[in-house]
């Protein structure tokens, strides 16, 4: 029987099938139909299985990642949607939290709600912060706000978030009640179900998110599915989530704002797969593609997660300037920095690289497809580190004169120094940027850098991750070959997992062990029934329980872990000590005598399908081997060996200057490195300086 | 070989991460909620000559220009580069020489290489007390030594150990002792950090580039902003105006003028202040450095606004203030509310600037609004609740104003869910207020008004800080925006523009913050744009008809 991963680039669709039978993979590319993407996908599916002589009936699993919640955010292509929400609080919105995202540049615009304003009805309910009723709910007043957004407005979804309903859903269920009843084809959302959290903005922001993808995401499931259905396919399918695990379609269909980021955390899945299969203790995902780079750290297995961020960023990929959702995701550092980066001079000599990306329309200068900007594919391509015939494959003729005449024109004749000094510079500033980015990032996690195992994915990453690894600190980089194709391999890595949330504060000396246990076991409880839906067996299934805890009035809460396989093992002593543990952990020095208190619950529970080792099967190539002059500044031009994979031996170490050549890849290895090929994966490793 | 330019532009990178990261760590670490949720700190390198040579963008404009000058003065007048040793951490939070008003604390750290001073880290934040009146902003004071301690610059740490006397010194005069010397600490935490980073970089760069780098930067900085400013048109640019500020009780009003004269002559700026109101004996007086830093703030947001590679520039600007003026005070006057004399300072900058590059013009910004709330609660607990309501943007040459962003500060707003969870007030609505744009062509952002309740038996103490009551005036033709409003519900008892007053059982406050000034004639304001704000319910169609000319 085989699974299935179908993994939805902007660019490409991924497909990658597992032969669970004997532990092989096999992969393939098809473009992406941007207008209805289930049919790049279906018929990505349908060509791998025919080569593979594979029928859809002998598919029991397929799981999806798609990227379409996040496109329909930045392309706006959601759904007409309402908001319900309580008197005095439609605003809630566009006032956001006030905060400037860059204080330097006074043109800055500020996303654009996905509910304008006349779509925000106000109903005069309330709740008191103890969930207390303070206003009850008058249905009729309900049915006429829910009347004027559908017959004024022509809503397809309301999105529904009332004062505290983190503390009870009684309000937020009578507004469903009544659309179910009178408007049966409206979609609905509650922020109750969908994030019940504590602070009306974060909770809003998610709840009309939910509610602007909804229809486009059901849509477009219900289309996959029959077609997956016509052909014969009689298994599940699974939809991979932001946090690194996946849930059944009826899931993904209430509550889509979980899929918001989806793609990149099944890079990340990848990432810890390789190095559980190499004993790394500590991992640096690092994904470059043509736009963003994102790197993410994974320690002792463990993929940090995070219960915020803002997606479509409207202003330089910056952090606050697009639609904040508050679900679980695994945490990235994410910058404007990828093969498409355009490079600029400035006025005093300083080169810049980014955030502005030429994507792939029109693209690198030299693809010829009408990009005139020089790019970091243009500065690799220039250094050596690109096949410029296609003897290696690849589909892109590559105009290798427009690019030089580009680097010359912008970059070299204005710093006066020769092209291919302009092209290191480039290169150099972009992996600059991106270490420095990531360098943050691993401090903020209380990671040193120099001690992780990079693993390099995306369609830039293996060629910059040598000048990346340098600047950190780190000695061993390994490229999975297929690398291109990685996002779909990691969905078939990805396990069943889901996490239940409920704000509910108390502080710890005042909450009861019953009312904790109770709590907890109530989520447990919702999430099993999500995982049991998507065809998980209880015995299977892990719980971890997680607790928000702070002192007292203190600025953010941290998430503590409480190492228990049942509530009837909690403790206050070991609240306590867990508390103390992971804040001196996060801000290196010791909690406070002040009173602790518990902001919010959650339970991650977690189906482990603890896999072996898989072999990608590739269709036999031939050997190609040749030889290229590459420019690494330090020792000017060098002569590098290339070759593909089938023209390397298993095991043996070679030392660099090297290129390691596929269609999806290409792997630089630096003078000052040796790789080994190793289960189809590229070990490169800094070698020891001499004394 | 390498060309100079390439790796001064490189290390100029890592500076600028490195000061991210010192943010991150002093945020992270604080205890006050100025420094966590109001953002209200700086972070920088500095070289030996106080020079910036890398700071955090995130870094309040208010802080962040004080950092050269900080250290500048520790170094020329108090601790010679000689005098000091590794693991040294120097405090003070002299008004003249820090942030403006003592609630600023900074804490600078000397970057040792092979036994020299190689620059410096220096971070300043606002901590949770300081002695003296509550809250850190307070204007009510006679003089500064009523606004609580004020430290010199003196070492904390000497060579690594901590001077016991300087601690007991500052803990015996402060409230909430532990977490201030926490905010102290976690300022040092983040020099320490760039210490060890600013050395990784020698490491990898080499101390050569190093020093190259280090007087590039400067010389780079100082040479785009001078290019830029050639390109402007010569002349004199000039702005002004009065601010009143109410005072409670029997407190006279106080109203200053700012006047300055912005001459642009080839590639020099400089600024004029004379004629500018004298100090006056309440806490607004501006001490001069916490001026120069904010000026340096608006010229590099509108001269050099594309770009991220610019430190210190304030050397390119003169600066001419009277002594003993409202903005260049003579101690000891008091400082607390600073900020009440050094936004309009910097608003008729911006205004001037704006006349000579009219494309980086904004309109005048309005003040925003805090509310402190204190009483104990039915369960027999002590609350304290502060709140704000944040101005929106003045409209913008070619841009309407946003909504809810203060300026030239930044301020995360509180949620009603968590003021309701720990206060006993009831928060009746926070919206956007139709109608209160000030008019143009382009527009500002709306007022926010914040309705606060108070649903229990008992009476609980409220401060309410509204700033000068003027509206802020628009631009070519914009109209002016409306002032900030303190009232309660049904508008039968006055309450204070600034001060205090108590919160009546049952008793509904109204706060509205000011708003900003439109940018060009209303009547020019695109069709498309005004059926925008009447269907977003914003515009009522009677202004839009009245002030729009709109049918």
């Amino acid at each position: 029987m085989y699974r299935v991963g179908i993994d939805i680039g902007g660019t490409f669709t991924d497909v990658t099938a597992l032969d669970k039978n004997n532990g092989t993979l096999v992969t393939h590319k098809e473009p992406t139909t941007p207008d209805d993407p289930s049919l790049g996908a279906f018929s990505g599916l349908k060509t791998l299985l025919h080569e593979q002589r594979v029928g859809f009936t002998d598919v029991e699993e397929v799981v999806h990642g798609t990227t379409l919640v996040s496109n329909t955010i930045i392309e706006k292509t959601g759904a007409t949607t309402g908001l319900v929400t309580t008197a005095g609080t439609r605003d809630v919105l566009g006032i956001r939290r006030s905060l400037r995202f860059d204080l330097f540049d006074w043109h800055i615009e500020e996303p654009r709600p996905l509910v304008p304003r006349n779509r925000r009805v106000e109903i005069d309910e309330r709740l008191d912060a103890d969930g207390a009723v303070r206003t009850p709910i008058d249905r009729a007043e309900v049915g006429r706000a829910v009347r004027t957004l559908v017959v004024e407005h022509d809503v397809d979804s309301i999105a529904v978030s009332l004062l505290h309903s983190y503390t009870s859903s009684e309000h937020e269920e009578v507004v469903k009640g009544v659309v179910d009843e009178t408007y049966p084809s409206v979609y609905v959302t509650l922020s109750s179900r969908v994030a019940p959290i504590i602070r009306e903005f974060e909770r809003t922001s998610t709840t009309v998110v939910n509610g602007y993808v909804l229809p486009v995401i059901d849509n477009y499931l219900d289309r996959f599915e029959q077609r997956l259905r016509s052909e014969g396919f009689r298994g599940s399918l699974y939809l991979m989530t932001s946090s690194g695990g996946i849930v059944s379609t009826e899931t993904a269909r209430r509550e889509p704002v979980r899929l918001v980021s989806s793609g990149p955390a099944a890079g990340v899945l990848l990432s810890r797969k390789i190095g559980r299969a190499v004993g790394a203790e500590g991992v640096f995902s690092f994904d470059m593609g043509g736009t963003t780079a994102k790197g993410g750290i994974v320690e002792a297995g463990e993929i940090p997660i995070c219960y915020e961020d803002d997606i479509g960023r409207t202003y330089r990929f910056k952090k606050g300037s697009g639609y904040t959702v508050s679900v679980p995701l695994i945490e990235l550092s994410e910058i404007g920095a990828g093969g498409g980066s355009i490079a600029t001079v400035d006025g005093m000599g300083m080169v810049n690289v980014g955030p502005e990306s030429a994507g792939s329309r029109p693209g690198p200068v030299c693809y010829g497809r009408g990009g005139e900007k020089p790019t970091v594919t243009d500065a690799a391509l220039l250094l050596g580190f690109i096949d410029e015939e296609g003897t290696f494959g690849g589909e892109i003729d590559v105009d290798r004169t427009k690019a030089e005449k580009v680097f010359d024109e912008r970059i070299a004749t204005p710093l006066d120094i020769s092209l291919e000094r302009a092209a290191l510079e480039v290169f150099e500033v972009v992996t600059e940027n991106m270490s420095n980015a990531f360098r943050q990032h691993a401090t903020e996690k209380g990671v040193d850098p120099h001690e992780l195992t990079m693993i390099a994915q995306g369609g830039a990453g293996p060629m910059t991750a040598f000048r990346v690894a340098a600047t950190l600190g780190i000695d061993e980089i390994i490229c999975p070959l297929g690398a291109g194709v990685g996002s779909s391999i990691g969905l078939i890595e990805a396990p069943k997992l889901y996490e239940s949330t409920r704000t509910k504060q108390h502080l710890v000396s005042d909450i009861s062990l019953k009312e904790l246990t109770n709590t907890f076991d109530e989520l447990h409880e919702s999430a099993k029934n999500v995982l049991l839906d998507a065809g998980a067996s209880t015995e299977d299934l892990t719980p971890e329980f997680v607790l928000g805890m702070r002192h007292a009035n203190q600025g953010a809460e941290i998430q503590v872990a409480l190492p228990v396989d049942s509530t009837s093992e909690l403790s206050f002593e070991l609240l306590e000590r867990r508390f103390r543990e992971t804040y001196e952990n996060l801000y290196h020095r010791p909690a406070l005598d002040h009173p602790v208190e518990i902001l919010d619950f959650r339970v991650k529970l977690k189906e482990d399908i603890e896999g072996g080792e898989k072999t990608i099967r590739h269709a036999p190539v031939d050997v190609h081997r040749d030889t290229r002059e590459v420019y690494f500044g330090t020792r000017g031009w060098v002569t590098a060996d290339v070759r593909n994979r089938a023209g390397i031996e298993e095991d043996r170490t070679v030392g660099g200057p090297a290129i390691v050549q596929s269609e999806q890849t290409t792997v630089v290895v630096d003078p000052e490195s040796t790789y080994t090929l190793k289960n189809n994966r590229i070990h490169v490793r800094r070698r020891v300086t001499e004394q | 070989m390498t060309r100079e330019g390439h790796s001064t532009n490189l290390i100029w990178n890592r500076l600028g991460s490195t000061t991210e990261e010192m943010y991150n760590v002093a945020s992270k670490l604080a205890f006050s909620s100025s420094i966590r949720d109001r953002a209200d700190t700086a972070s920088s390198i500095c070289t030996v000559g106080g020079e910036v040579i890398g700071s955090s963008k995130r870094s309040t404009p208010v802080l962040s220009g004080g950092n050269l000058y900080t250290t500048r003065t520790i170094l020329a007048d108090v601790y010679p580069p000689e005098t000091l040793s590794p693991g040294d951490t120097i405090v003070t939070n002299d008004p003249w020489i820090v942030g403006g008003h003592l609630s600023d604390v900074a804490v600078v750290n000397p970057v040792f290489r092979d036994g020299d001073v190689l620059c410096l880290c220096s971070s300043i934040g606002h901590v949770a007390d300081i002695g003296g009146e509550v809250g850190g902003w307070a204007i009510g004071a006679r003089d500064v030594y009523e606004e609580g301690i004020r430290v010199p610059p003196v070492k904390l740490y000497d060579g690594g150990t901590i001077n016991e006397d300087v601690e007991q010194f500052l803990r015996n005069n402060v409230r909430l002792e532990d977490k201030v010397m926490g905010d102290i600490e976690a300022l040092r935490s983040a020099n320490t950090f760039g210490e060890a980073r600013v050395n990784e970089v020698v490491d990898d760069f080499g101390i050569g580039s190093f020093e190259t780098a280090i007087e590039d930067i400067t010389q780079l900085s100082t040479t785009r902003l001078r290019r830029r400013i050639a390109e402007i048109d010569d002349g004199t640019y000039v702005s002004s105006g009065d601010w009143t500020i109410r005072r409670p009780r029997a407190d006279p009003d106080i109203t200053f003028t700012i006047r300055l004269r912005l001459q642009i002559d080839r590639n020099a700026m400089s600024f004029d202040f004379t004629g500018t109101s004298e100090q006056v004996s309440a806490g607004i007086n501006c001490p001069l450095g916490n001026v120069r830093g904010m000026l340096s703030y608006v010229v590099r947001s509108m001269v050099l606004s594309d770009s991220n590679k610019a430190e210190s520039i304030d050397d390119v600007f003169q600066l001419s203030v009277p002594e003993g003026s409202i903005i260049n005070p003579r101690r000891p006057a008091p400082t607390g509310g600073r900020h009440v004399s050094l936004f309009p300072a910097a608003y008729c900058a911006i205004n001037a600037l704006g006349q000579a590059c009219p494309d980086e013009s904004i309109a005048w910004p309005g003040g925003g609004q805090r509310i402190v709330v204190n009483g104990t609660d039915e369960r027999g607990e002590e609350f304290i609740g502060v709140n704000s309501t944040i101005p929106p943007w003045p409209a913008r040459a070619n841009k309407d104003g946003i909504s809810c962003q203060a300026f030239p500060t930044n301020v995360k707003n509180l949620p009603i869910e968590v003021m309701e969870l720990y206060t006993p007030l009831l928060v009746r609505s926070n919206k956007l207020v139709p109608d209160t744009e000030g008019a143009g062509r382009f527009r500002s952002g709306f007022a926010q008004e914040l309705v606060v309740h108070n649903p229990t038996n008992t009476e609980f103490a409220a401060s309410v800080t509204s700033g000068a009551q003027n509206p802020p005036r628009g631009v070519d033709g914009g109209q002016s925006g409306c002032p900030a409003i303190v009232e309660t519900k049904n508008g039968e008892k006055r309450l204070p523009h600034n001060g205090q007053f108590s919160f009546e059982p049952g008793e509904t406050i109204r706060l509205r913050s000011a708003s900003g000034g439109g940018f060009g004639r209303p009547e020019k304001r695109e069709d498309t744009a005004i059926e925008q704000d009447l269907d977003r319910g914003l515009l009522t169609p009677t202004r839009a008809k009245e002030v729009y000319e709109y049918e």
